[in-house]
């Protein structure tokens, strides 16, 4: 039986009234705003326009059009009156508020030595309503505890749930092991100022919005944890924090963008944590009967 | 003759009241253009090194003792308002300053909270610039004009009384 927690009211509070009537009326599930264009919502892959008065509508005509200052405003409430607060996640194109929403921002890059700094003339904003499904994870389950935590690759398409089961199982693992986060792009805790926005369990720990080669190695060499959780892995340097973890003893539960075992096995970054010391089990998921279907558990070794 | 005694010292006495009234207005905006100073240097620093978000610095000023504590603590009772709105708002609480001090504090809210860390450094130096540009020129004039204003005021009730007298 799984439950959807979810906290709209943060998101619901910087936006104009009509669409916040509209976002808590539908159970929007994405909000789309972008200047000069009319406001959208998302209930799962249907996209509809916002009328004034809070309404939805498939008539592009009747949607309310957004101006840049409107969307100016809003990305000014969501950063509650802070942009400059919010500096680091700016540049990595997307802010995380309180409650775990995500909201992607497009403007115009400001470039230092080769590096995005900052965005500015901000003209689009993508509100994803962040949801925890409490107990997702329990089909999974066995495939990563079966007598003890097994080192387990979850890989999938985007949008199958890779993110939603990690954070379910950090929720079942920390009411009993001390679990450590390396949550790159705050999607797994949701971090808003230095507090999770969802249960990820009693002793779990989290090393937020820092890249995952440093959040793994500081949370192994501090934190005393006994697994390790972490999104999306695949880089050189993720792989070498992740082998410093297989080689303490620490338990990593990992995911991977792929469609098969054979996919994910053609990248070498992967495919070197792979055997004896490395991961134990690969569970591949689709969207086949809905988003964390699982299509496949195989052994690694 | 008793009533005339008594109508002497109280033109005296208030005449003298208004002369420290007037002096101690030029003490005050001292302390409180001293008080945004120190304010203004600390907020620089929270920006900068831990990007304190605005509330939590609001928090933190309204820990402040007098009229500069107050304002904060106002602050914090705006909840999701335009900061300039807020701020122009709850200037009531400055009213020891004068118009260009005010203005000083204006300017830095019309951009407080909008921009880049750099940038917010920036204006905050660039207002606190202007604060101890005014906290010189307030300390000059209060050197010079608040002694005066007592003496002044105190001779002014004597000359009063002994005309009406």
């Amino acid at each position: 039986m799984t439950k959807i927690k979810m906290n709209i009211e943060p998101v619901l509070r910087c936006l104009p009234k009509s669409i916040s009537a509209a976002a808590a009326k539908y159970e929007a599930t994405e909000i789309r705003l972008l200047a000069g264009r009319p406001a959208m919502l998302y209930t799962g892959a249907d996209g509809f326009f916002i009328t004034s008065s809070g309404d939805i509508t498939t008539s592009e005509d009747s949607g309310i059009e957004m101006t840049k200052t409107g969307v100016g405003e809003v990305f000014r409430l969501a950063c509650d009156n802070s942009v400059y607060s919010f500096e680091d996640e700016i540049k990595n194109g997307y802010i995380t508020i309180e409650g775990g929403h995500r909201i992607g921002i497009c403007g115009s890059a400001v470039m230092k030595n080769g590096e995005v700094t900052y965005i500015k003339n901000i003209s689009s904003l993508n509100i994803r309503i962040a949801r925890q499904v409490i107990g997702c994870a329990k089909d999974i389950f066995p495939a990563v505890f079966d007598k003890y935590v097994r080192n387990t690759l979850i890989v999938s398409p985007p949008g199958c749930g890779k993110t939603t089961v990690l954070r379910d199982l950090a929720r079942i693992l920390g009411y009993k092991y001390k679990v450590g986060i390396a949550d790159e792009r705050s999607e797994i805790a949701a971090v808003y100022r230095g507090t999770p926005q969802n249960d990820v369990g009693l002793r779990t720990v989290v090393m937020d919005a820092c890249p995952k080669e440093y959040g793994i190695n500081m949370i192994l060499r501090t934190m005393g944890v006994d697994i390790i959780i972490t999104d999306e892995i695949g880089s050189g340097p993720d792989s070498m924090a992740i082998r410093n973890a297989f080689n303490a003893g620490v338990k990593i539960i990992a995911s991977a963008h792929g469609y098969s075992k054979a996919d994910v096995l053609a990248r070498p970054a992967i495919k070197e944590l792979m055997g004896t010391v490395g991961f134990e089990r690969v569970v591949i998921l689709s969207q086949r009967n809905g988003a964390g279907t699982i299509e496949e558990v195989s052994e690694c070794r | 003759m008793p009533v005339k005694i008594v109508g002497m010292v109280a033109i005296i006495a208030s005449c003298t009241m208004l002369g420290f009234e007037l002096s101690s207005h030029l003490i005050k905006r001292v302390h409180i253009l001293e008080t945004w100073q120190q304010v203004l240097w600390r907020m620089s620093g929270l920006v900068r090194y831990t990007k304190t978000p605005l509330y939590e610095i609001y928090e933190i000023f309204a820990l402040e003792k007098g009229e500069v504590g107050a304002f904060f603590s106002s602050l914090l009772k705006c909840g999701g308002e335009n900061t300039l709105t807020s701020w122009k708002k709850n200037m009531g609480e400055m009213k020891w300053l004068s118009k260009s001090d005010v203005e000083i504090l204006i300017n830095l809210a019309k951009g407080l909270g909008k921009g880049d860390t750099d940038t917010q450094v920036k204006d905050i130096e660039f207002a606190n610039a202007g604060i101890k540009s005014a906290l010189n020129q307030a300390k000059e004039i209060s050197s010079r004009d608040a002694k005066m204003y007592r003496s002044i005021s105190f001779f002014a009730g004597v000359t009063v009384a002994i005309l009406l007298v």
